[in-house]
């Protein structure tokens, strides 16, 4: 039902019972928010949403006030303007002045509002800094000062993750957020999907960053560095360098990373391709062999250490397939060093990916057999971006490059793991072609590129239906595989991305990003889907080197890792 | 100390939060403070993650997560006493155990404390130990009651 | 006694009325209200107060002195009258003579008092007086204690049987007419009627809101649900307070009546009591009573074969002010932190577990029993002014006696200090504060203002729960608005950013102004300055934006001293000085020329070394230096320092 409620003297149609932030979002009217966090309840706690409903004895929180009648509301009012410029420098009292020196400088929603709010001297005595920073995770940093107790990182952790590491401690002025008995963050249950990162509003959490460890490879003439990124970072780093969501840059991205003095430059579609073709053969062998199915998609490292901790009776069940980061890694430093004559220490390989998760795998030592690790470093998006400035470069759309030989080619399927339901959707391909000897006529699978937690699909490959689920969220994983282990649901394939939409909305990806980025960046994942001509991994000429050298020695062991049980204060 | 949980546990049916304070009230009462153990241990039964159970805990000062002196001396500083000179007792007691308003002294056997109210205003200023009050503070008289305390040790 | 409590058929009788005019149970009645004993009946104040002054040990030596002597004699530990500085408080009551009453009787004191008292010889320095009753022979000379200003100023309905019985008693409650109403109103009531007799009687809300309780019921019952709760709020946290605490020690089973009527009224079938958990007597108390409710069948399934049924539970809160607002206590129950949540949805259309639930205090629902008995129009006439019934208020701090008492609605505050806490004069109180940290200071100017929650809200005065603590010249309003905010700053919960921080910020700006930093320069000066001109300010915006009540007036303490008192923060911040002496900081030391004998022990211990002077000659304090330690103060032995 309608209803008109009147906002700065000016009348506006409002939905009975939605709130008065999403009357005025809807009408393109804003009012500053620090807590809010959309698709989730509103705890009515930054008190910055304040506006004047005249009949109200106090100003009225926006977020959290439902709209049931008529309503006369000014958003900014003088009396409006000072308490939320007053509220604002009381934060601003509580934390450090140490912007300069911060990983959010310029990405920092507190500096903003502050700047928007024409705060030009300090009004409240500064209190003094601890700087306790918490750095014992492979991937996040906590530092507690620069938290202001917005509590998102808490309720998205707890309430779309479903994995509550972090909560609020005490209360009062010695509120904090940390983990339970506020141990170190290695010590806790945090899986390190990085979605606390994403929605902080400051640098209370950010990730590890690797970019120093980079720049000093770089520098040394005796490394041969060697870059490669995802198709989630090619369809989002553009937007770090202010352009539209949804642009993809791939080939321009080689050229750039080329500039900037790489040795070599690759994209990570060959090691993609390559394990979906093991995943296929995995999903086969397991129906042939009887189980145990379903089997489980590895590429996720959140997902991986989260099952590692929750579910250690179904790590059998997930394929022991490296994902596509380590697989890319491993090959660099076996095949690609024998081929140029290169020792293994001597290459350093740059992953620059969409997560930060995949810090803790390049590091985790079970991922390789061998003696030497994989990946040496691992970037977000937003630390490519920072590496990128640093460097004196910007991205050039204009110019373009190939990915470096010998991983020249990828198919467009492998760059569909950005997404959620990406990965099943490629391995349908592979599977009907194993399966009947044939390419899929309707390459498309509509039912996994909608938006939704889980997502389901079922498909007849022969003789076999094979039933497929999809999931995004560990949230929504926790609940899929307790109904899988309770026997309500059967499947042979189920994916697993425990960010919500898949790696398009990574951990590591940019921040403050303009409103519906993410379906952008989904589409762009698609249109290039669309356009390019290699569609499916089988046929991408570039593995095909690497299956002469598999079938030589007959050892694919440095496609393998294993998993074990993680105990955790959970 | 397992045991002592679990039978504590075992009074109160599974997964019902609204057990959660009572049962960490019991285990303190049990234990002493609040074990991480016990934390865990809560948590599975009541079906609430840990941190959570942490962050309800940690947030009345009544829990403690670590152990605590025989004896806490509890000075009330409510409004009565404060205005009747708790601060004087509390940093008369400072200077006696020479430990500062929170700590634990050397020998584990006193801990000094502040509570907002102890509702015995008409006594006021008072302090508590273990339970019991005391009013009437003087130096001599707190020197006694410690030196009560100290005794009912041995 | 024992033939009694074994059958449980005098409550039914008594409660249902069946037999008409029984004489066996008027015998009872009359031996349970001690209106007939054989043998001496020694009673023993043994609530909180009573304890803390003393009485445990007096017990002991009653019981020993009455062994010695071989005096067949009754003990039985009564509450609390009320007057906690009478405390320890002994009663007798010998067969056939008017009970008497006996204050401050620590044990070593019981020899002498029993003694005069079985001799004939009382020992009338530490008589109250007695209870006079046509029955029995009155003692000479001793007054009435109704007579006493502190009972004959008080009107006690809720209170009328405070002190006079052993508190969890359910057989002497009974006797005396409770559970009456609860009867009544099972057996002969619908919910409806009684949230209309509630709403007519306008009682209002007495935790501190002043929101009519029977709107609040209505609300609930109107609301259809699978499940309704009832919530107690007994989670007394405000500092110099002690209503909720003495109400339950004294009277448990008037609170489960009340709480009874309220559940059914509103039709919940489960009725949480949310108390403090250090409030060890209270929780005794009242679980004995609800067990001896439960034996009773009072409470449980087919309550007095009505069909109704309903369960209290004790929930122990583990000590937090700020789960005395609603929302914060819901989901402390709920197991979570106490935090309050944004409103609405208000409690009674989503509280407890997503059920509708009323929240109401313990004293609001102490007063519904009376109110089902004697109906709305009896409640209304008490009350002076715009609002009904009495109020319970305790007293404390600088005051000649503290305690606890019933006052009828729109007494004045200078009738209650001349009355209750036995001023005659208002010169000695400087200021007093009302209902707790979040209440206001106020002057003696003010204290013609009646109770009277319209009125005192008109005036900006919040009553709160009806703590009173009284201050004399002693106290520095200036440290005490310190002590006050920093009360708050530690109790609020932390959610939101006017409460959690600018509580904060307005503490430091207080301290700020108590402190002196050595070689202070213009910063710090600037500093204070600048501090108090945004603190007004800033205490608007906490205001205005908090999330829940204990944020939005939590600058009370600040802003009613400033209001009343601004003369005191002047001094503080331009002269750099605490007239009450209060403020260590502020303090300057002097010594007296002639007093001092040169001894040197100042000299030694000052560690600033500001004390300057040759042996055997007057010393002197270089003022600049000083950083005002006091040390030198205590170790003076010719008390030549002195303190301006």
């Amino acid at each position: 039902m309608f209803l008109n409620i009147e906002v700065n003297n000016q009348i506006i149609k409002a939905d009975k019972g939605e709130t008065i932030l999403s009357a005025l979002n809807r009408n393109g009217m804003n009012v500053p928010t620090l807590c809010f966090l959309k698709e989730l309840n509103p705890t009515g706690a930054c008190r910055m949403c304040v506006v004047e409903v005249e009949g109200y004895e106090n100003l009225i929180t926006a977020c959290s006030q439902p709209i049931e009648g008529f309503m006369k509301i000014q958003t900014h009012s003088k009396r409006v303007l000072n308490a939320r410029k007053t509220n604002l420098e009381l934060l601003l009292a509580n934390h450090p002045d140490e912007c300069l020196y911060c990983i959010r400088n310029g990405s920092c929603e507190l500096q903003n509002l502050a700047q928007s709010f024409n705060i030009n001297e300090r009004k409240f005595k500064n209190k003094k800094f601890t700087l306790k920073v918490d750095k014992s995770s492979a991937a996040i940093v906590k530092e507690t000062d620069k938290c202001i107790l917005c509590g998102r990182c808490i309720r998205i952790c707890d309430e779309v993750q479903d994995v509550s590491a972090l909560c609020f401690i005490k209360k009062g002025s010695s509120t904090t957020v940390g983990t339970t008995l506020n141990k170190p963050l290695s010590h806790s249950n945090c899986i390190l999907c990085g979605q606390c990162i994403m929605v902080c509003p400051t640098a209370g959490l950010h990730e590890k960053s690797h970019t120093p460890q980079v720049l000093e490879a770089m520098g040394n003439p005796k490394k041969h560095t060697v870059i490669f990124h995802s198709s989630s970072v090619s369809v989002s780093i553009a937007e770090e360098f202010g352009f539209k969501a949804g642009k993809d840059v791939s080939i321009s991205l080689n050229s750039t990373l080329k500039k900037l003095g790489f040795n070599k430059v690759f994209e990570v579609g060959v090691a993609s391709d390559i394990y979906l073709i093991e995943l296929a053969e995995d999903i086969i062998n397991r129906t042939q062999n009887k189980g145990p199915l379903p089997l489980f998609s590895s590429c996720c490292p959140a997902w991986i250490q989260f099952a590692e901790q929750y579910f250690p009776g179904i790590l059998t069940s997930i394929s022991q397939i490296k994902s596509p980061q380590q697989i890319m890694g491993a090959l660099i430093k076996s095949k690609y060093a024998d081929d140029l004559n290169l020792n293994n220490k001597d290459i350093f390989t740059i992953s620059v990916m969409p997560c930060i998760a995949k810090k803790q795998e390049a590091i985790k030592g079970n991922t390789s057999i061998s003696s030497f690790s994989d990946v040496d470093c691992v970037l977000t998006t937003r630390e490519l971006a920072s590496l990128i400035k640093i460097k004196g470069f910007k991205l050039d759309d204009t110019e373009t490059q190939l990915s470096d030989a010998p991983f020249v080619n990828q198919s467009s399927a492998s760059k569909l793991l950005g997404t959620s339901g990406g990965l099943t959707e490629s391995l349908i391909r592979i599977l009907h072609h194993k399966v009947t000897g044939k390419d899929i006529n309707e390459i498309k699978q509509s039912k996994l590129r909608i938006s939704k937690g889980i997502k389901e699909i079922s498909v007849m490959l022969g003789e076999t239906t094979y039933n497929f689920a999809v999931v995004n969220g560990i949230g929504n994983a926790r609940k899929l595989i307790n109904d899988i282990m309770s026997g309500k649901k059967t499947y042979h394939f189920v994916e697993v991305m425990a960010c919500k939409e898949g790696c398009v909305n990574g951990g590591g990806q940019p921040l403050l990003s303009e409103k519906d980025a993410l379906k952008s960046r989904i589409k762009a994942i698609y249109d290039s889907d669309e356009k390019e001509s290699i569609k499916f991994p089988y046929k991408n000429p570039s593995i095909s080197e690497f299956y002469q050298a598999f079938t030589k020695s007959g050892n694919k062991n440095i496609l393998i890792t294993n998993y074990k049980e993680r105990t955790v204060l959970k | 100390m397992d045991n002592l949980i679990e039978l504590i546990l075992l009074k109160y049916p599974k997964n019902a939060t609204e057990n959660i304070i009572e049962i960490l009230l019991q285990i303190q009462e049990a234990e002493g403070f609040i074990s991480a153990q016990s934390i865990i241990m809560l948590s599975e039964h009541v079906g609430v993650q840990s941190s959570k159970i942490y962050s309800v805990a940690s947030f009345y000062d009544q829990f403690v997560f670590e152990a605590r002196a025989k004896f806490i001396i509890r000075v009330c500083s409510g409004t009565s006493c404060y205005i009747s000179g708790s601060d004087t007792i509390i940093s008369f007691l400072e200077k006696e155990f020479n430990i500062r308003i929170g700590e634990i002294t050397r020998d584990h056997v006193f801990q000094i404390e502040t509570k907002s109210c102890l509702g015995a205003c008409a006594q006021s200023p008072v302090l508590e130990i273990n339970g019991v009050f005391y009013s009437n503070l003087t130096p001599q008289r707190i020197r006694q009651i410690i030196h009560q305390c100290k005794s009912s040790l041995q | 006694m024992k033939n009694l409590t074994q059958n449980d058929s005098y409550v039914k009788n008594i409660l249902l009325g069946k037999n008409g005019k029984n004489s066996l149970l008027e015998e009872t009645t009359s031996i349970l209200t001690f209106r007939k004993n054989s043998k001496p009946i020694i009673f023993i104040g043994s609530a909180t107060c009573g304890i803390v002054a003393g009485s445990l040990e007096t017990k002991l030596t009653l019981i020993e002195y009455l062994k010695e002597r071989q005096i067949d004699a009754e003990v039985v530990e009564i509450g609390c009258s009320c007057p906690c500085s009478f405390e320890p408080i002994v009663e007798v009551k010998l067969p056939g003579k008017n009970r008497i009453s006996f204050k401050n009787i620590t044990s070593d004191k019981v020899e002498a008092v029993l003694d005069g008292l079985f001799n004939n010889d009382l020992q009338f320095n530490n008589v109250i007086g007695q209870y006079f009753d046509e029955l029995h022979h009155p003692w000479e000379n001793v007054i009435n204690i109704s007579d006493l200003p502190f009972f004959s100023a008080q009107k006690r309905i809720l209170l009328k049987n405070s002190g006079l019985y052993t508190p969890e008693n359910i057989l002497q409650y009974v006797a005396t007419g409770g559970y009456k109403s609860f009867a009544k109103c099972i057996t002969q009531y619908k919910p409806q009627d009684i949230c209309n007799i509630v709403e007519e009687s306008q009682l209002e809300g007495r935790g501190g809101g002043g929101y009519q309780t029977g709107r609040k019921w209505n609300a609930a019952l109107q609301i259809a649900a699978g499940q309704k709760y009832l919530i107690c709020n007994a989670n007394e946290s405000d500092t110099g307070s002690f209503i909720v605490r003495r109400l339950i020690e004294n009277h448990p089973h008037l609170l489960i009546e009340g709480i009874a009527i309220a559940s059914f009224a509103i039709g919940a079938s489960k009725a949480y009591v949310f108390i403090r958990n250090d409030y060890n007597k209270a929780i005794e108390v009242l679980s004995k009573a609800l067990q001896q409710a439960k034996e009773y069948e009072l409470i449980g399934s087919n309550i007095l074969n009505s069909g109704t049924n309903f369960s209290i539970v004790l929930v122990q809160s583990a000590g937090a002010f700020v789960c005395g607002e609603e929302t914060a206590l819901i989901n402390s129950i709920a197991g979570k932190r106490g935090m309050p949540s944004a409103k609405p949805p208000f409690p009674v259309e989503s509280g407890l577990f997503d059920f509708p639930t009323v929240v109401n205090s313990a004293e609001t629902l102490c007063n519904i029993p009376s109110i089902i008995l004697n109906g709305p129009d009896w409640f209304k006439s008490f009350g002076k002014l715009n609002s009904f019934g009495t109020k319970l208020i305790s007293i404390a701090g600088k005051t000649k006696t503290t305690g606890f008492a019933e006052i009828e609605m729109g007494v004045s505050i200078t009738e209650v200090l001349e009355n209750i806490a036995g001023f005659e004069s208002q010169e000695e109180i400087k200021a007093l504060q009302i209902g707790g940290p979040n209440g206001s200071c106020i002057p003696p100017s003010l204290f013609s203002i009646p109770i009277d929650y319209q009125l005192m809200k008109d005036k900006e005065i919040r009553m709160g729960s009806g703590g009173i603590v009284l201050f004399d010249d002693t106290t520095c309003m200036v440290d005490l608005a310190k002590h006050y905010m920093k009360f708050i700053k530690n109790e609020s919960c932390g959610k939101c950013i006017p409460c959690r921080e600018g509580t904060r910020k307005m503490f430091e700006i207080l301290e700020n102004i108590t402190i002196s930093q050595k070689n202070e320069g213009g910063h710090e000066t600037l500093d204070r300055f600048k501090g108090v001109m945004q603190i007004e300010s800033l205490a608007n915006v906490i205001s205005d934006t908090s999330l829940c009540g204990l944020g939005k007036y939590s600058p009370n303490p600040f802003l009613s001293t400033l209001k009343w008192f601004r003369s005191e923060y002047e001094e503080h911040i331009f002269d750099r000085k605490c007239k009450a002496g209060v403020c260590q900081h502020l303090k300057s030391y002097y010594i007296h020329v002639e007093k001092c004998t040169g001894c040197n022990a100042c000299a030694v211990r000052c560690p600033a070394n500001a004390i300057l002077g040759n042996k055997l000659q007057p010393h002197f304090i270089l003022q600049e230096l000083c950083t005002s330690c006091g040390i030198c103060f205590e170790i003076c032995k010719f008390s030549s320092i002195s303190i301006q």
